[in-house]
């Protein structure tokens, strides 16, 4: 077993040969020292594709996850939350020189059965949006599930697609001076903690956002109480979650994600990039009422919205 | 624009934020099934798939939005959906099996009034001048009402709800209008009201069958609920909304159970004309043990009666002369229940006559007007009929695509003159969930967002129907000890203020 000093002089050395290549950012950049040093061995080779267990485990669910009775129906409790969050922010807080708040381009990331996709696609200040998913299981019940509403059939707005964030085409520029095609706004909705790089997945998200465009995500802290209630009461007590969903290990703090846009800022050379997080809210799940904004953002479930600034 | 640190975050506010949010062109939900509204093709993201064939060949049999029952509720819904801005874009039809033309058309005689009356609440009230429905109604036909003496036949305790003395926000705490006052008002409000695309109304058409829809290639409408209609059409609905009534076509298509028991007593109407017009806005209600009686203030010196009584006197009373049926009606609410009980038996008109005259020459002429009211005189013809009463309320209002309001969805006896009102709390709560979920671009037929109706109006009509349950055993019977022990609860509640204004903002829906 290598002393501590040895492990921290690893994971420095690995970081230093990171810095260099943005596109396999360590997990240590979001765990805590202590911890990082359990799980740098592990992640070191991590390649930035979805992680075969959370395919197999999201493939499983896939049959179930339009039954609103089901197993899913907690992501579906979810649905009007996320749309008001986006839409209320959007409102309050867009940049009146930069940004639309209407015809709106968007791309939904780890879309799954297309609960969220579907119901922006119907918003009237929604032009396109467009969906991927890793798992060919569940994008194929998405598709399924898109042909039984007229209204999707019919408008043209949603488009599903089977790839990696990392691997999606940034259109280019018809033309010179013209700007590339960018997103409106990229939605990072109880993503970021089934991948194995979120930093990657995060870096390419802000790569794929115009100016004045938005980032909006959701994920959970990484504290004894977000364990409570998502694993040991959700999974395991109440069951309202399936088993094996969440990982308490690859939770994400809210103070990090902020730390991730702040460095974000500055390490990006020359582009004048500047990210701004102008909500943050913690939001729970109170049986038989629904999801809430409430509690603080720092405990369990939040709520985070990132504007680019040019 | 730079922004110095991390934490600094502009807010769009003050004045000039104000504006940027005014001259936001906010889109309306376009209708769902409108391809051609729907602006696709922007640089770069035009989509290469064609619009469904199957689509475009049934296109014009699918609606967002198919109301089946063109009573109060049905054409309430249908007008309060083409009043919101968020909902107006919806294609609306409205299925009704008797014709609705005589409805539109009904100019109102003004010595006659319809035995169909209702009492509705300041909150239904409100909701109808909301969406601009109370504007239509013939106000002179519409009678508020601000008093209110109930008291019990068997021991005469009296309880008195005075909206003045009081002191409740409105004044008012009901007001009596005849159904079809309200339809026509509703009608002449779908009609005159511009709205794109209109509500097809559907008049004369009765729903053959109810079934899934079909799934093709392309589109799978196989959730869609699929009406065959008496003209040979077939239409597809993305919500189903069932406002047909007690025996609801749609709620045994939905397979949702409706528990509930049926009273022994028929609810027996009548349009009766007082004596003299002393213009005092008072309702009464006597409870009787055979079921009580009610007499409900009318413009012009006239009144609406609903007498709940047994099956046995709701016929006799039927087969009575004209006159003879007002002495009855003016025995009910005068004479002790023996006296009251023979002459019910007595079938010489005669006689019940004289020997009503005999008892009433010995009450009190001051009570007239203030402990029971004026003298009934008249009653117009053929406004005497009964119906069957009944308490039903459904396990759920809701299922995939199917949505339950009004009489489809609960019954109940009509002691409380709440039938109408909780069919119209139904209405506005429907409307906030489907106005949400077209905001926000939800499918409206989704049981998720359906459910949220269910769980707002399912307490409060739970409640108000074992209210009104538990009152109607509780007056129902002479068995002396009940009768004590509801007159000591009746005369406390009439001795504390507070208590009484509590029951009247519940009544009121608020």
């Amino acid at each position: 077993m290598p002393s501590p000093r040895l492990i921290g002089k690893y994971i420095e050395l690995v970081e230093y040969h990171l810095t260099t290549n943005q596109q396999r950012v360590l997990r240590t950049t979001f765990l805590p020292r202590p911890i990082g040093q359990l799980f740098t061995r592990r992640r070191a080779h991590s390649n930035a594709s979805f992680s075969a267990d959370e395919l197999s485990h999201f493939n499983a669910l896939a049959s179930t996850w339009w039954d609103t009775n089901g197993p899913s129906r907690l992501l579906h409790k979810m649905n009007p939350l996320r749309i008001s969050f986006i839409f209320d922010t959007i409102d309050q807080y867009a940049l009146p020189a930069l940004s639309r708040a209407c015809d709106l381009h968007m791309l939904d990331v780890g879309c799954g059965g297309g609960i969220l996709t579907e119901s922006l696609a119907r918003n009237p200040r929604v032009a396109s949006i467009t969906g991927i998913d890793m798992s060919e299981d569940v994008l194929a019940v998405a598709q399924q599930h898109k042909k039984r509403d007229p209204a999707l059939v019919s408008g043209r707005k949603l488009e599903y697609s089977l790839c990696s964030l990392l691997d999606l085409q940034i259109p280019k520029a018809a033309s010179e001076g013209q700007q590339e095609e960018r997103y409106d706004a990229v939605t990072l909705f109880e993503v970021l903690e089934h991948v194995p790089n979120p930093s990657a997945v995060l870096q390419a998200a802000t790569e794929r956002v115009r100016p004045g465009g938005w980032i909006f995500v959701s994920t959970v802290n990484r504290t004894a109480a977000a364990y409570l209630t998502t694993i040991f009461v959700g999974e395991k007590i109440l069951k309202i979650v399936p088993e094996g969903t969440h990982t308490w290990s690859k939770y994400i703090n809210e103070r990090e994600l902020r730390e991730w846009f702040v460095e974000h800022k500055t390490n990006v050379p020359g582009s004048g990039e500047h990210w701004d997080i102008v909500r943050s809210e913690g939001c729970i799940y109170v049986p038989f009422v629904g999801w809430r904004f409430a509690g603080p953002r720092d405990l369990g479930n939040y709520f985070l919205a990132a504007r680019r600034l040019e | 624009m730079r922004f110095c640190t991390r934490r600094a975050t502009l807010r769009v506010h003050g004045a000039g934020a104000r504006l940027y949010r005014k001259y936001l062109v906010r889109p309306r939900f376009s209708s769902t099934l409108a391809s051609e509204s729907v602006r696709g093709g922007q640089s770069g993201t035009q989509k290469s798939a064609t619009a469904s064939s199957t689509y475009s060949k049934i296109a014009s049999s699918l609606y967002d939005v198919v109301i089946v029952g063109g009573g109060i509720s049905g054409l309430s819904l249908a007008a309060g959906l083409k009043s919101s801005q968020y909902t107006s874009n919806l294609k609306i039809a409205l299925v009704e099996g008797m014709p609705l033309a005589s409805a539109k058309s009904w100019s109102p005689d003004p010595d006659r009034y319809s035995n169909r009356v209702s009492s509705i609440t300041p909150a239904s009230q409100r909701y109808l001048s909301q969406i601009g429905v109370w504007d239509h109604v013939y106000s002179e036909r519409v009678q508020p009402y601000d008093d209110m003496r109930v008291w019990d036949g068997v021991s005469g305790a009296r309880i008195h709800f005075d909206a003045f003395h009081l002191g409740t926000e409105d004044g008012t705490i009901a007001y009596m209008t005849e159904n079809l006052n309200l339809q026509h008002a509703l009608l002449s409000h779908l009609n005159d009201s511009p709205s794109d695309p209109p509500v097809m109304i559907l008049d004369n058409t009765k729903v053959e069958a109810i079934t899934k829809g079909q799934n093709f290639d392309d589109l799978d409408l196989s959730s869609w609920p699929a009406l065959k209609l008496s003209t040979g059409d077939t239409i597809m609905a993305r919500l189903l909304i069932g406002a047909d009534g007690v025996r609801s076509p749609v709620r045994a298509f939905a397979n949702i159970e409706s528990r509930g028991w049926d009273y022994n007593q028929h609810g027996l109407v009548a349009s009766l004309d007082m004596e003299w017009d002393d213009r005092q806005r008072i309702a009464w209600q006597r409870f009787l043990p055979t079921g009580p009686i009610a007499l409900l203030p009318m413009p012009d010196g006239k009144a609406s009666l609903v007498w709940s009584t047994t099956p046995k006197y709701a016929a006799h009373l039927k087969s009575l002369s004209a006159s003879a049926f007002c002495t009855l009606v003016n025995a009910a609410f005068r004479l002790g229940m023996v006296d009251l009980e023979y002459l019910m038996s007595r079938v010489d008109e005669e006689e019940i006559r004289e020997d009503f005259e005999w008892r009433d020459a010995r009450l009190p002429i001051e009570a007239e007007g203030q402990q029971f009211p004026i003298r009934v005189v008249e009653v117009q013809e053929g406004s005497r009929a009964s119906f069957p009463l009944r308490m039903r309320h459904c396990d759920t209002y809701v299922a995939p695509r199917i949505a339950l309001v009004g009489d489809a969805a609960h019954t109940t006896h009509p002691l409380a003159g709440q039938g109408l009102n909780l069919g119209q709390g139904d209405v506005a709560s429907l409307l906030r969930v489907v106005e949400k979920a077209c905001q926000q671009g939800s499918d409206i037929g989704d049981e998720v967002v359906l459910q949220e109706y269910w769980a707002e109006r399912y307490p409060v009509n739970h409640m108000m129907l074992g209210v009104i349950d538990k009152l109607q055993k509780l007056y129902c019977t002479d068995f002396p000890p009940i009768v004590g022990i509801r007159t000591v609860g009746l005369e406390v509640v009439e001795s504390l203020d507070w208590v009484k204004k509590m029951i009247m903002k519940q009544a009121a829906g608020a």
